[in-house]
């Protein structure tokens, strides 16, 4: 059995509305670029907020042959996309030889949103025995991970984790375990979602999207004056790979899984999630880690823009670490990417360790919490580790902390 | 007629399975020849139904393996759909 820490990053793949491919998007963080412009993926007549994190230059068929394209949905030629970068990123061959020590775990929540509600509209319309059964499989939430393997004819285990905002890191979490425990050698973890009316209505009529009272939108984590998050769509995927394997295929690693935690903190009625969850996470992950907490050169944070969300991070954050550890939200750049976001996430805090930068939190102006938020961002600056945490309202927390080499 | 119904099916065959119509011929075997799975059989056979308005019967689909056991099966639905027309 390996330990945590044997654990590597070697391979990014990353599709968002800042940047295609880690370098792009990387290069974008770096720039404190965002993504946001008005949405042209549906109509947005009937809403006050027209803007989101649309993707409009993505040509799938750069990634995927157009034989296999046409029933693919758009999380999964997404999520496909995402993975083949992380291969090409890893130089990773996949072979007769090693594909049953591959596998695959991603987090999709909203995925098949669309696709179930485009899969139900032909039914109703067309009647039921002439419903397209080729579109059928993109009605479940594990097509996009299943698509992933059987495009690259990976035959290790395939999994799906829907813990919503949680979901990518927990896929994380999830596949180092499987690497830890020798039953993989390489995992290709990620997270997907696209951005569709469905889900957009969804937020919207929970009133979560900022703009949607009629002030303009703007995503300004921890800001005293935010007033919700933007959606947003992405994927990412992260090649993990045991050292072994990664030093017997001489892969060049860019960062180490340290540690890794998640605790569940249910949410009373009425109420939102408490920071007990999240503290026990952060705690834990901190534990294994065998750091202090002044090693963690900052924390990749999931404030969002939310009212609460925002607010119970940044009060667990203050009473674990004071204001000494930065904090920084890539969200006020590429939006909710729900699913992804742990993805998103954890590519970036790679890049970060890579090339020595911590990314800005772009909209805040006034932070509302005495934490130590890094409004504009820090170049030049060595990143030895980086705690990344998600929580959500109804009680998952995870929080991850990787290395560098 | 015939000609027309080869046509209508290769051209259903190219949309589903994403084969140029010229790579298609009627002697192109679905699963061998053409990358059709269970799934995509069903899709023709439903597209098949839809523009010919016929109705092929679900444990026939298994058996159709070449493009001409197609066209020869709609032929046939065809004229059987003729015939009980004018009777």
């Amino acid at each position: 059995m390996s330990e945590i820490n044997n654990i590597l990053i070697t391979g990014i793949g990353v599709i968002s509305p800042i940047g295609e491919g880690k370098d792009e998007y990387w290069g974008a963080l770096r720039t404190g670029r965002s993504g946001f412009r008005e949405i042209t993926l549906f109509d947005t007549s009937d809403f006050n907020v027209k803007i989101g994190g649309e993707i409009t230059d993505f040509d799938p068929l750069k990634y995927i042959h157009k034989r296999h394209l046409r029933v693919l949905d758009r999380s999964t030629r997404l999520l496909i996309a995402a993975a083949r970068l992380s291969l090409e990123d890893a130089g990773l061959t996949i072979t007769d030889e090693n594909t049953y020590s591959i596998g695959v775990s991603a987090g999709a929540t909203f995925g098949s949103l669309h696709s179930i509600s485009q899969f139900d509209r032909e039914g109703l319309i067309e009647g039921p025995k002439y419903v397209n059964p080729s579109f059928f499989p993109n009605t479940v939430i594990n097509s996009p991970a299943s698509q992933v393997s059987i495009m690259f004819k990976i035959k290790g285990f395939n999994t799906t984790i829907s813990t919503g905002f949680c979901a990518s890191l927990d896929a994380l979490i999830y596949a180092a375990d499987f690497i830890r425990l020798g039953r993989a050698d390489v995992v290709l973890v990620g997270g997907v979602e696209e951005l569709c009316e469905e889900t957009f209505m969804g937020f919207y009529r929970l009133g979560l999207l900022s703009g949607s009272k009629g002030s303009p939108p703007g995503c300004k984590p921890y800001d005293k004056n935010r007033d919700g998050l933007i959606l947003s769509e992405a994927a990412s995927v992260l090649v993990l790979e045991s050292e072994e394997h990664a030093r017997k295929r001489d892969a060049q690693p860019y960062a180490r899984i340290l540690s890794y935690s998640n605790a569940f903190c249910p949410q009373k009625p009425g109420m939102f999630t408490s920071g007990d969850g999240l503290k026990k996470a952060i705690i834990q992950a901190i534990e294994r880690a065998s750091i202090d907490y002044e090693d963690i050169g900052f924390i990749s944070s999931c404030a969002n823009g939310g009212i609460e969300l925002d607010k119970m991070e940044a009060e667990t954050i203050a009473e674990i670490f004071g204001n000494k550890i930065p904090a920084s939200s890539i969200k006020s750049m590429i939006g909710e990417t729900y699913s992804a976001s742990g993805a998103m996430a954890l590519s970036a805090a790679t890049g970060a360790i890579h090339l020595g930068f911590i990314p800005a939190t772009v909209n805040t102006e006034e932070p509302e919490y005495p934490i130590n938020i890094i409004k504009e961002g820090i170049e030049n600056v060595e990143i030895h580790n980086v705690l990344v945490v998600s929580s959500d309202p109804y009680g998952n927390n995870s929080a991850v902390i990787i290395g560098n080499i | 007629m015939a000609d027309n119904v080869q046509k209508e099916i290769i051209s259903i065959v190219s949309d589903v399975t994403g084969f140029e119509p010229e790579e298609i011929s009627l002697e192109s075997n679905f699963y061998d020849d053409l990358e059709v799975d269970s799934i995509k059989a069903i899709e023709i056979a439903v597209a098949i139904e839809k523009r010919f308005k016929v109705t092929v019967r679900d444990e026939e689909i298994p058996n159709i393996t070449t493009v001409k056991q197609a066209v020869d099966i709609v032929e046939k639905l065809l004229e059987e759909k003729d015939e009980h027309v004018q009777a």
